[in-house]
Formats: structure tokens, sequence, C-alpha cells
């Protein structure tokens, strides 16, 4: 897997890149940082970009609180 | 020159300006932060919550905070570098904006605390110079001014009470709160339902709660929320001026003549005024009176005592938690769970008092709360398993989707008396500057292991509630952190100037027109949180104020 893009891994790969690196305690920081910027923008106003049609939202039952932005913030 | 000029337009300033302007004087408010209305506030969870948009950025104006530890040493942390944040809203109406508005008044033994239960070694236990009798009229006058909904109930220790009860009805309640009921009734506890800054119908010109779901850390479209904004500063004509941090106060040996701030820009300007009032918010007013030092006050403004920044006080305690889970619930009260957007609204006051061991003890209140509706924190509270490893994938696509559709999480908060010490002040920075050039406020952070006793001996009996109620994964942590939304202290008032900054009326000892009306006038705290007694106190400050305007004028 040496050299090779993280993209063209097999699922399987991956896990096991994901595993290996999650056992360092930089590694694990990376992917919790990783992780925690993937949910703002699934779960974050869809007026940011993600949370298409609110997708997020809706596979957990939430609904965003109202009123919701009219403009997007940062 | 203007009658009034008022440092901070928070929960401390408001009332001043709102009882000062509609007596006919003509009041500035310099507030640092931007204004924002009803119209402009929304529940942007990655705005409000993630990027802090109500607070300055760290790398431009941070604290330095020195934390004592049990050897005697002091760790010292970089607020930017670490993102140890001790802002809590800049903004017109400030904080006030964006509590949750749990109102609880403080009790008559909070007022003489030494008095009821003596000296506690290495705490700085003194009591008040004013009675809860004197400061009851205000109290009441913020129930009706600012807008407090509830309903009274008889309980051990209700404090007396001018009216019957509240001006505004309790709000509508989770039908969980049933349970909840019926729980403390199997315990033995008495149940009281939480009274809350927020109107629960159209009143005082303002909306009722729309019952959004998300309230404390936000904004309030409706307007029922009372914030100083909302309740006082839109209802009168004092000159707001915004953006504008003020940086120092000029001072002869017996009058503040001018009160100097810098625009966004950083251009400099001044205001004259008769009287000065500064309520900045604690840990702020104090950094400004020790940046203020002149050749009359060589260690600061109003500190021929050596008190400014002394006595620094939180809200000891802590928070705990348990799950409701639908697999022990039918499919009714499933539903009843699930309700957004209204309230759980209830407390504990049982042991606002104990003994233990034949000592008499102050003890506090407790709160009873749905977590926060925030998804972001809750989803993120899910990417590790039990033994702590990380998950991603399918297997956390699971989890999350089950824990956040079949199961609900409720809190609780604990308030006790976070008692003064030597050893929690402010001072200021020698070194660090803000981005205005000017020195940084330090806060030296010290807890008084008896905060954690009491804290502890409470959150027991929180755990009693959530055990009785079937909650599971029930957990709670007291600690010696400081809520940054919940500070006091640091200027205050007393009867002796040697051992006090402001007198009874809040008036600076040193100085004949300088008023503090923020937290930082308490001695000690109480054990609730903090914004009524602020608000009350500051519209006793505005009578004494109008009151000496009014005999000058006349």
């Amino acid at each position: 897997m040496y050299r090779s893009s993280y993209v063209k891994l097999s699922s399987l790969q991956r896990q096991e890149v994901l595993r290996s690196i999650a056992k360092e305690e930089w590694g694990e920081s990376f992917l919790y940082n990783i992780m925690s910027y993937m949910f703002e923008a699934m779960l974050g106003d869809p007026i940011y970009g993600g949370n298409n049609k609110e997708a997020g939202w809706k596979w957990l039952a939430f609904s965003g609180g109202e009123p919701r932005p009219k403009k997007a913030f940062l | 020159m203007v009658d009034v000029c008022i440092v901070g337009s928070g929960a401390g300033g408001s009332p001043i300006a709102y009882e000062l302007a509609n007596a006919g004087f003509s009041v500035v408010v310099l507030e640092k932060g931007e204004n924002f209305t009803e119209s402009d506030f929304n529940k942007d969870e990655l705005a409000v919550c993630r990027r802090d948009m109500f607070t300055p950025p760290l790398w431009e104006q941070k604290h330095i905070i020195n934390e004592y530890n049990e050897d005697g040493t002091f760790t010292r942390y970089d607020g930017a570098e670490s993102g140890w944040n001790f802002w809590n809203g800049s903004m017109v109406g400030g904080s006030s904006n964006l509590m949750s508005g749990y109102f609880h008044r403080m009790k008559p033994n909070d007022f003489r605390l030494k008095s009821v239960y003596g000296e506690i070694k290495g705490a700085n236990v003194v009591d008040w110079p004013l009675t809860y009798e004197e400061l009851e009229p205000y109290y009441t006058k913020v129930e009706k001014v600012v807008g407090v909904s509830g309903k009274v109930v008889d309980h051990k220790f209700q404090e007396p009470r001018s009216s019957a009860d509240f001006p505004y009805p309790p709000l509508q309640t989770n039908g969980a709160t049933k349970w909840y009921d019926k729980a403390c009734e199997a315990l033995g506890y008495d149940v009281m339902p939480t009274p809350r800054a927020i109107l629960s119908e159209d009143a005082l010109n303002r909306k009722g709660c729309f019952y959004s779901n998300f309230c404390g850390s936000y904004g309030c479209a409706s307007g029922a929320k009372g914030s100083g904004r909302a309740a006082l500063l839109q209802k009168c004509q004092a000159k707001i001026i915004t953006n504008a941090f003020v940086y120092r106060l000029e001072s002869d040996d017996k009058r503040v003549t001018r009160a100097y701030y810098y625009t966004k820009h950083g251009v400099r300007h001044s205001v004259q005024a008769k009287i000065f009032v500064l309520a900045a918010q604690a840990i702020e007013s104090s950094r400004l009176l020790l940046n203020s030092k002149n050749e009359h006050f060589p260690n600061g403004l109003a500190n021929s005592s050596g008190e400014v920044g002394k006595n620094l006080i939180f809200s000891a305690g802590g928070s705990g938690s348990g799950r409701f889970v639908f697999e022990k619930l039918s499919k009714e009260q499933q539903e009843a769970l699930m309700q957004p957007g209204v309230f759980f609204n209830r407390s504990l006051q049982d042991w606002y008092e104990f003994s233990q061991d034949g000592k008499k003890y102050k003890g506090g209140t407790i709160d009873f709360l749905f977590e926060h509706q925030n998804i972001i924190p809750r989803v993120m509270q899910e990417v590790y398993d039990s033994e702590g490893n990380l998950l991603w994938g399918e297997q956390l696509a699971k989890n999350i989707h089950k824990r956040m559709t079949t199961s609900r999480v409720l809190t609780f908060e604990v308030f006790n008396d976070w008692l003064p010490t030597d050893r929690c002040f402010v001072s200021v920075d020698e070194e660090v500057k803000d981005k205005y050039g000017v020195p940084v406020g330090v806060i030296n952070l010290y807890g008084h292991p008896q905060d954690l006793r009491v804290g502890e001996h409470l959150a027991k009996k929180a755990v009693k509630v959530l055990e009785e109620l079937g909650c599971e994964e029930i957990d709670y942590s007291i600690s010696a952190s400081p809520p940054p939304n919940l500070v006091a202290g640091g200027c205050r008032f007393g009867e002796d100037v040697k051992t006090s900054v402001l007198d009874k009326n809040c008036k600076a000892h040193d100085l004949e027109n300088l008023y503090v009306s923020d937290a930082s006038f308490m001695p000690t705290g109480g054990s609730v949180p903090y914004t009524w007694t602020i608000y009350a106190n500051s519209f006793r400050v505005a009578d004494v104020i109008k009151e000496r305007l009014q005999v000058s004028k006349s």
C-alpha cells in the first residue's frame, strides 16, 4: 500500500490504514479532527454547501433550529 | 457632558440605562461589540457554537490563566494557545442574549454567609452590607420588567416574596417531566418548576417563546428571552455606541473625568459624564480599573484598598447526565420523550442547606434540563467505542443512528458557592497585550476544597433521580474548573474602606462619581446562577443614581 493513493485502496485496505494510523497519538487526533469537520459539513446548515437537501438531518430525524440562517456567516 | 456614561450594555449596565434614560437623563452606553436584533438571530450551529461568532477571536483578545496547583505553584496558560475562552458575548445586551435564563433568587442566608455558617478556613467569607429584604423589591421588579415565567411552589427553602406568584405562567414542558415529578415524589424530594427569564406568552411588547429547541448559547429570535437588549435597551432612548472598547478611565483625586475608548479601527475617542458606571463583566471591569492607574491612584483606579480584582468567584459544582432509552419505554412514552422544542424546566433546592456530621453547610441548587440539542457535539460523542477506540464506517453510522433516534439524554447542573479565596483573583499581565495594545487580564484560578465536597453531596442526590427514572449510563463530574459564563466578584462591596472597593450603593469608596453595577460587587455568590441578582442590584443602583441626579438638578 506504500505510496499508493488512499482513495484508490480497497475498502479492506482503507480500514487497515485507518487502524494503523489510529494507534498513534497524532494519528488518532488527525482522524478525530477529520471526523469533526466531516460532521460539521454533514450536519451544519445546508447554506454552507454540505448536508445536501438536509440529508444528514433527515437521516437522524433531526430538524434544524428555527429560524435558519439566511446567509452564511463563515 | 452627558449625565451618565455606562461601560458595558449587559445585565449590569442595561437596567441603569433603562431607568435613567426613561427618567429623562442623558445616557451614553459604550459597548465593545456590535448590535444584533431579533431579525439577526438564527440557529446556525456552525457560526454560533462552533465558530463563536459572538465572542472576540482569541488571537486578537485573550486572557492569561494561572491555575493553582496543589504544590503551591501556578501553571500559566495563554488563552489563545490553549483555547481557554473566558469571553461570553460581546454584543449589545452582552451575554444576557445568549443565556438560558435559569432564574433563581438568592436566599436570605446568602446575604449573611459568615454569621449563619461561620468562618471557613482558607476562604474570605463575609456578610453582605445588604439584606435580602432590601433587594427583594428589585427581584420583583425584574420579574415584571425583564419578564420571568414560572410557578411558585412551597418548599423548604422557598425565599419570602412580596407577590404571590410570577407575573407570567410557566413555559410548556415535555411529557417526560411527569415521570420526573413522580420520581421526585417517590424519593420525597420537592418538585419545583425552574423559573425562566423567558416570556411564555406575548407581553411587554415582545413575543412569547417560539419553542425553537435552541435557547442557551443562541440569540432569541422571538424576543421572549429577557436579554438586557430586548427587555431594556430597546425600550429607552439611551445612546448606544457600538464597537467602542473602553481602555482607560481618567480621573483626578476625587472624580472620574473621561472614559477613553477605541473604535473598531483603532481610532481614539472619549466621553465626559457627570457619573460613570462600570459594567464590563467581572473580569474586564477589574482589568479596566487596574489598567487605569494614574498619579492619584498608582495601584489602579478606585484601588486604595488594594482589593480591586480580589476574591473573584465563579459558580462551583458541575454536571451529570443519564439516558432514557426506547427499550424501557412504551410507544406513547417514546413519542412524548422525543417531542422537540418544549422545555424540561425542573429544579431541586431541597439541600440549599444541609447538615453533615452535626455541622450545618450551605448547599445549593440542581437544575434538570435536556441535553443541548446541538447535533454535532451529540454525534461526536459517538466516535469512540466503549474501549476508547475510534470508530468509523458502518459501525459508527449504526451507533449514531440508534442513539440519536431511540434515546435522549437528561442532564443536570449543580450550582453551589465558589468560596472567595486569596488565590482566585484578577490581575493584568505586564507584557501580553490585546489587539488594541492594552494589557490583557490575568485570571488566577483556585477552587476551595469545600466547593467540591458540597458539589459532590448535591450531585449524588441528583443521581438518585436519574436512577429512579430508569436512566442508563448515569454519570456526573464535579470539578474545580470554572464555568466562564458564571463569574462575579473582584470589586467587593462593604462598609469598610480598607477591605472593600465599593460601598453599599456600589459606588467606589475612593471616587465620588464611579459606580460598578455588574457582578463585580458580590463578595459571595449564592448557589444560583447570577443573572437575576445582577439585574436586581443594577435596578437598585439605578434608583440611587436617579435620586442623586434629581437632587443635583433641583
